[in-house]
């Protein structure tokens, strides 16, 4: 007795099917089903998920991609691939109705059906009037391939519909073949199914009633069960079907486009060429010795694996950012090549590091090549523009995102279900802390009432488990385009994405990795936008032309390596984050590659895997430097032998563990979504059975496998810490020499990086740069560089104030000529009540009609004042009485988002509304361990994943910051002062390692009723 | 001329029963505290607080969401019972009513018994309630508002000047835009030259300022007693009997006696309403033999009445209210005059559910839901019951309890399989089948999955017609 499912949908059907792909292949296969389809309504999101575990597990059933389609006259049909050109007419059609209606709905016309000329088509009778037309309209156009689906779920009535669908066959001579329906692999899914469909429903399960399935009958059943439900005939018609789909995704070939090779040329021969080309331009006429066969070697690899069309087209995208003066910087595993850097796609010179080049495309590790290229942030969209232009929409597309249920959305979904309220959800979900390591989740949700042995609690609590990395919908990756020669549609079908204009693909990054497609990452970055900001500061006001490539041509200059191990790194790339700052002066950078080192080091992966103190002790020459073996010694050398990077990970799991190429893939994998997925388990025992049998310590192998745990969400490879480094020192060179320069690229980059404007200013003027406010007549729409007796001061610009859109202030500029003297002029531009308003508030208009109380009132009067010029518009101005200095700080925060005139504590200090406390500036003078009194506005609650029970708050006086540790015990004794204050007191203790030095709080007082209306925006829980 | 302002800052809060505990009353729509207790105040929680800080900071707050229809609805029931005291009365809702002070002031020789009365009847009512007194009507709102309680006299100095600009009644933009010229009190407003202010503020705010100081006079339109008497109350917490309902009750039915007695009237029927949740709300009819309005007596019927009756779900609030009243002269015509034998359905519904008892009472009804039993119920006195469409293959005569059978049987159609219902603790997991007997009855039958226990019995639990 044999079967072959041929109507399945898989979780991918969303708010239907209760089982993921994998689940239902693998149920299948123990089952003996000799096929399965998995048909998901209009789309085949999850049928590469079915064809990975198959191929992973090698298992003996056929996986058949077909899809249900729900035809807008009532029609129902499983449409099952038999070949490549069925296939691509699938895509083709599933891609029309899903880009004609909006995102995540579809609409299928009759004539997209009538258009298919090569699937098998199962038609789902109606049970309905219309089912004789149906059946009419449908052997008249498909006859020969040509199926009614009969289905049993044992529900009411069902030997009526059975009975019906047996005549409609007779009358219209097609033949009959079971069809299971699948929605769930197993009955124990009943209940999540109901969950599910009552949610699409949007009611509770109690309420649903008989709109939700009878029984689990829609589970994968047993041949045998099926035997005795169906016609014999009718389960061999089953094989026959699936016999006929010899389409196998495993077929489907990428072919590249062709526009990036000229004619006359193979994609590898100008491949060469280019790289030649570029290879004089960076080396000159004297290419070093030992790059030379490096290149050779590199190029030999990407002939042998077929990616030369792959180089070519970032290649592409390379020159055509350079040709519109864009900045950007490939990173991954690949652009660490000297073939990149010849390319230009990265500007890591190969002379500097010769050690990335062993991570170069790995032949072993089967992975694809990895290039992510970042530009300017401002300026990615032209790039994103110019693929469209160049291949068009139908060849061009974004890669998708499963945005899976986490635990939030989860905990809502079921929640709703089961009949909680709105509110007792909210509440659940604000109050777990799912940082919180030590408890579980469940255990928090009892903590906060629910009772874990009612009956409601406990089906709450396996169903919140299993919906927790179902798929809810399909969203667009950040940046990563499928390119292909020819219509993409043809290889997978096509939808609209949230954006308009913007269309995505079907499937995510693992399912094109898995397919062997490329994806091109086009990718965003703030730090881009202002180096090349600065560079052309540079060049205008100081005169000097710089390229990135230049400034880090060599990356050796002591006083910028001085400034980084100071911490002195405000506004610097990946190094500015308080975590970051207090390793620096312990790690004291000073070349290249330990700044690769920290970047990589002060993350989740390393700090839980316990790896940073023994660098530290080993680099400081504490701890001797021991390996294990001499094949660990070749993967960690460069790290003193602990491992950093998560390709050493993957190295040591194929060295030390004797895993095989494709299963330190499948490691890769599982680490990159063991949050989602919990997959990572299933490695534990076969890592450490696998290293003690090469004779190392249980120690040492629990502690890699901590590691790769801890890399899991969180780690950090060697090949983009590489590029990010280069960035890192191109900031802070450009921050030694150039400051003034630096900050105002960066302030005219925002939103980006760790700090808002107001720090950076405060930053810029503690370092002696002269900031000058908004004004009317003086700001550009952008900040910009104003001489002063020194050379250079910062002039703040009108895109600072909050409420003046760039077109008003454009016009205002072209407008102004030598200045504006009178407030009546500005008036007569019609800029909007709104943008005058605004100018007001920013004290913008000081020049021309006094302080911020006057220029409003003035602007307040609707009438236009046919007063002669020269005398005031009302006789009240004058005794308008004048803003305070707290008032003007107000205003300050609130309409420009920072203040130059004083600090608030300086303000308080000054007034003496303060107790006695210390500066931040002064706390370098204080002892270890001594006691002290901090007192600051609260600039950042950060509480980093890595250290539980701890939150870092930062303080900000006029001074400086101080950073404060909070134990989570401290913050639960004093919630109040701790969760809402603004301006807060601390009593602690000093706590200082060399440079570094800390404040741990002891008591939390609230000072915020002294500024009550302060509006310092603080950075909460990043 | 002298007015009076009462704001009540916490009606909702104050309308449930003394605690000890912290209590909220928060805003379901912004989530945030917008009334709460003492016992809230000392845990550190303000108005305007959001429920996520707020919970967090106190984990034993209670909070009721804020409803937007019972403010007005008390303040109706506050000017009823201040009617008594004061004649002219304007109600601002949904938490304020203004007095006509002068008027009065004669007949309780001065200011001081005026506002002692008052403070009286507010004690009987047991409502927090700031009072300001001043010549200009909004400016005595300005100042309850605000929480500044000031009774004195016309001629006492115009205290409001100080008042930040908040608890005026000027739109939020008005207020916004006169903080940002360095406005910051009424007093500073009203200073401002008006025909200035006049081309820079909009009208609703000119108005204000000049009703404010009394150019321009405030229109008056004077609260009039409704004329039937009704009282929501909420409970507590949900009351499975019905002895936690008399202390309130009592305490409407107090009200009811004030409010016949002034009348001179009677009634004779009281209708009681329990509100229940996610269940129909019962009515219940207290019949009195004559006209009556000691409140004792009432709550004598009321008892027992309440007696008879099982709460099969536990009530969350109650409506009372007196569907007629009449003069006491008029009691003995109306006896007379009331034609008999033309009673309403739901008059002979309550009739026969009072004479025979509520759970004699049933009417079937169609659930939505798989399982046989859940599906048709005959559910008590429910008027409003779900009417979903009958399935096809299902008998017209359901057993109560299916009924055990070894007759032999021949199968007709099926298995119908129904596994479901778990989420209530009354799941099923049984093959229904449609079978035959050798008399030819059509049975509805079933066998109990073997899932679900050794019990491999078939079962009749219904019949075809």
């Amino acid at each position: 007795m044999h079967y072959a499912e041929l109507f399945c949908q898989s979780n991918f059907s969303f708010l239907q099917g209760a089982s993921h792909p994998e689940e239902l292949i693998l149920r299948a296969c123990e089952l003996g089903y000799r096929a399965l389809a998995i048909t998901d309504e209009c789309s085949v999101a999850g049928v590469v998920k079915a064809y990975t575990v198959i191929k992973e597990h090698k298992l003996p059933i056929k996986l058949i991609v077909g899809s249900y389609l729900k035809v807008d006259n009532g029609l129902s049909l499983v449409a099952l691939c038999n070949n490549r050109n069925a296939y691509a007419e699938l895509c083709r059609i599933i891609t029309n109705a899903r880009r004609r209606a909006e995102k995540n709905h579809y609409t299928l016309t009759q004539w997209d059906i009538a258009s298919l000329k090569h699937c098998l088509l199962i038609w789902l009778p109606g049970h309905n009037p219309a089912d004789k037309e149906h059946a009419l309209w449908l052997a008249k156009y498909h006859r020969e391939r040509l199926w009614l689906g009969v289905q049993r779920h044992l529900t009411n009535n069902e030997s009526h519909r059975t009975a019906h669908t047996e005549q409609l066959a007779r009358q219209h001579q097609l033949p009959l073949v079971a069809c299971g329906g699948v929605l769930m692999h197993h009955c124990e899914r009943l209940a999540l199914h109901q969950v599910l469909s009552a949610r699409r429903l949007g009611a509770q399960v109690a309420d649903a009633g008989s709109v939700l399935p009878s029984n689990a009958e829609r589970s994968l059943r047993s041949i045998d069960k099926l035997y005795r439900l169906f016609n014999p005939r009718w389960m061999q018609e089953t094989l026959r079907i699936a016999e006929r789909c010899q389409f196998d995704l495993g077929t489907l070939q990428y072919e590249y486009p062709t526009e990036v090779v000229p004619v006359g040329h193979t994609p590898m021969s100008y491949l060469r060429q280019r790289v030649t080309e570029g290879c004089g331009k960076r080396f000159g006429d004297t290419v070093p010795e030992h790059i030379r066969p490096l290149i050779d070697k590199e190029l030999r690899l990407i002939e042998e694996m077929g990616y030369a069309h792959f180089f070519l087209t970032i290649d592409d995208i390379a020159r055509f950012a350079r040709s519109q003066n864009i900045l950007y910087q490939g990173r991954g595993s690949s652009a660490n090549s000297v073939v990149c850097y010849c390319l230009e796609i990265t500007a890591v010179d190969p002379r500097n590091i010769q050690v990335l080049f062993e991570r170069f495309i790995s032949k072993e590790r089967n992975e694809p090549p990895d290039i992510d290229v970042d530009f300017e942030h401002e300026r990615r969209e032209e790039v994103i523009q110019y693929i469209y232009q160049k291949y068009g929409r139908e060849r061009a597309a974004l890669a998708a995102t499963v945005i899976s249920y986490r635990f939030k959305s989860a905990v809502r979904e079921v929640g709703k279900a089961l009949g909680f309220s709105d509110v007792q959800l909210d509440f659940f979900i604000k109050n777990v802390n799912r940082r919180d390591q030590h408890t579980p989740w469940q255990t928090q949700l009892c903590d906060l009432g629910l009772d874990s042995d009612s009956h409601t609690g406990r089906y709450f609590f396996t169903l919140v488990e299993t919906l927790i990395g179902f798929p809810r919908h399909l969203s667009q990756h950040v940046g990563g385009f499928v390119i292909s020669s020819g219509p993409l549609y043809e290889l997978v079908p096509v939808e609209n994405a949230a954006m308009a204009e913007r269309t995505v693909i079907q499937w995510d990054k693992d399912d094109l990795e898995s397919l062997g497609l490329l994806k091109v990452d086009v990718l965003a970055l703030g730090m881009l936008s202002a180096i090349r900001k600065c560079l052309d500061l540079v060049h205008n006001h100081y005169g000097k032309r710089h390229e990135l490539y230049d400034i880090t041509a060599h990356m050796d200059d002591p006083a910028v390596y001085r400034d980084i191990q100071n911490a002195d790194t405000i506004g610097i790339f990946q190094i500015e984050s308080r975590a970051q700052m207090s390793m620096l002066p312990r790690l004291k950078p000073a070349c290249y590659y330990d700044l690769v080192i920290q970047i990589a080091i002060v993350r989740p992966g390393p700090i839980q895997g316990g790896m940073v103190h023994p660098y530290l002790k080993r680099r400081d020459g504490l701890e001797a430097v021991e390996y294990p073996s001499a094949d660990v010694k070749t993967v960690l050398a460069r790290t003193l032998g602990v491992p950093i990077f998560q390709e050493q990970v993957i190295q040591l799991a194929m060295l030390a563990a004797g895993f095989t190429g494709g299963e330190a893939d499948q490691l890769r994998r599982a680490m990159a979504s063991w949050k989602k997925t919990g997959q990572l388990l299933k490695f534990k025992d076969k890592l450490i059975n696998g290293m003690l049998e090469r004779g190392y310590q249980q120690e040492f192998a629990e502690r890699l496998f901590e590691q790769i745990c801890g890399f899991g969400e969180y780690g950090f490879p060697e090949s983009h810490s590489a590029s990010f480094a280069l960035l890192a020192y191109a900031s802070a060179w450009l921050r030694h020499y150039y400051p003034t320069a630096f900050y105002t690229a960066l302030l005219n980059s925002q939103p980006m990086g760790f700090y808002s404007p107001s720090q950076l200013v405060q930053d810029a003027v503690r370092r002696g740069e002269e900031v000058l406010p908004v004004c009317v007549n003086h700001s550009f729409y952008h900040h910009c560089l104003e001489p002063n007796s020194t050379g250079w001061a910062i002039r703040l610009g009108l895109r600072q104030v909050k409420g003046l859109n760039q077109s008003a202030a454009a016009q205002l500029i072209a407008k102004r000529g030598a200045g504006f003297s009178q407030l009546t002029e500005l008036k007569q531009l019609e800029l909007g009540s709104g943008a005058l308003e605004a100018l007001a508030s920013a004290d913008a208009l000081r020049a021309l009609a006094g302080h911020r109380y006057q220029a409003r009132w003035q602007l307040m009067q609707q009438q236009q004042d046919l007063v002669t010029q020269g005398k005031p518009s009302s006789q009240y101005l004058n005794e308008l009485k004048k803003p305070t200095e707290v008032q003007n700080l107000f205003e300050d925060y609130i309409s420009v988002g920072l203040s130059l005139s004083h600090h608030p504590i300086e303000l308080l200090q000054s007034n003496g509304q303060l107790p006695a406390f210390t500066l931040a500036r002064d706390l370098i003078h204080k002892h270890h361990q001594s006691l002290v009194t901090v007192i600051g506005v609260v600039t950042g609650r950060q509480s980093p994943g890595t250290a539980t029970g701890v939150t870092f708050v930062t303080l900000e006086d006029h001074t400086g910051n101080v950073n404060v540790v909070v134990w989570a015990a401290t913050a639960q004794a004093q919630k109040r002062a701790f969760l809402s204050s603004r301006i807060l007191k601390i009593n602690g203790i000093v706590e200082r390692e060399g440079r570094v030095i800390h404040v741990i709080a002891g008591k939390l007082t609230d000072l915020s009723s002294l500024l009550s209306e302060l509006n310092a925006p603080s950075r909460d829980f990043h | 001329m002298l007015w009076l302002y009462l704001h009540f800052p916490a009606l909702q809060l104050d309308s449930l029963p003394a605690t000890g505990q912290p209590r909220a009353i928060a805003c379901n729509r912004r989530h945030v505290l917008v009334q709460i207790n003492r016992a809230a105040q000392a845990e550190g929680l303000q108005l305007d607080m959001g429920l996520g800080l707020a919970s967090s900071l106190c984990r034993n707050l209670e909070v009721h969401p804020y409803q937007d229809d019972f403010a007005p609805r008390r303040l109706q029931e506050l000017a009823q019972r201040l009617y008594l005291v004061s004649a002219d009365i304007m109600l601002f809702n949904p938490d304020g009513l203004l007095l006509k002070a002068s008027p009065m002031l004669r007949y309780y020789h001065g200011l001081k018994h005026y506002w002692a009365s008052l403070q009286h009847e507010l004690l009987g009512e047991r409502v927090q309630a700031c009072g300001a007194t001043d010549t200009q009507p909004l400016a005595a709102r300005a100042l309850a508002r605000a929480g500044i309680e000031c009774i004195g006299g016309d001629r006492q100095p115009p205290r409001w000047h100080a008042l930040a600009l908040a608890h005026s009644d000027l739109p939020g933009k008005a207020i916004n835009q006169l903080q940002r010229i360095g406005v910051s009190n009424l007093g500073e407003l009203v200073r401002l030259p008006l025909t200035e202010l006049a081309d820079r503020l909009d009208k609703t705010s000119i108005d204000y300022v000049q009703k404010l100081t009394g150019r321009k006079v405030y229109p008056t339109r004077f609260f009039t007693p409704a004329a039937r008497f009704t009282r929501y109350r909420e409970l507590e917490c949900e009351a499975d009997t019905t002895a936690p309902l008399m202390a309130p009750l009592a305490r409407c039915l107090n009200a009811l006696e004030d409010f016949l007695q002034t009348r001179d009237h009677v009634t004779a029927t009281l209708t009681l309403q329990l509100l229940r949740r996610d269940r129909p709300a019962i009515h219940l009819k207290i019949n009195a033999a004559q006209g009556e309005r000691r409140a004792h007596t009432w709550q004598q019927l009321i008892e027992l009445k309440l007696a008879s009756l099982t709460l099969d779900a536990p009530v969350y609030a109650f409506r009372i209210s007196a569907a007629q009243s009449y003069p006491r002269a008029k009691l003995v015509e109306d006896l007379f005059n009331a034609q008999t034998g033309q009673l309403e359905r739901a008059e002979l519904l309550s009739l026969l559910e009072a004479k025979l008892g509520p759970d004699a009472l049933l009417q079937p009804s169609l659930n939505n839901d798989h399982r046989p039993e859940q599906r048709a119920s005959c559910a008590g006195n429910r008027l409003t019951g779900d009417s979903g469409t009958p399935m096809q293959q299902r008998p017209s005569l359901l057993l109560d309890t299916p009924k055990a059978t070894a007759e032999p049987l021949s199968i007709i159609h099926g298995p119908e399989r129904i596994t479901t219902g778990w989420w209530d603790q009354a799941p099923v997991m049984r093959d229904y089948y449609i079978a035959r007997n050798r008399a030819g009855c059509w049975l509805w039958v079933y066998r109990p999955l073997q899932r679900s226990g050794s019990d491999r019995n078939w079962y009749i639990h219904g019949y075809f017609s």
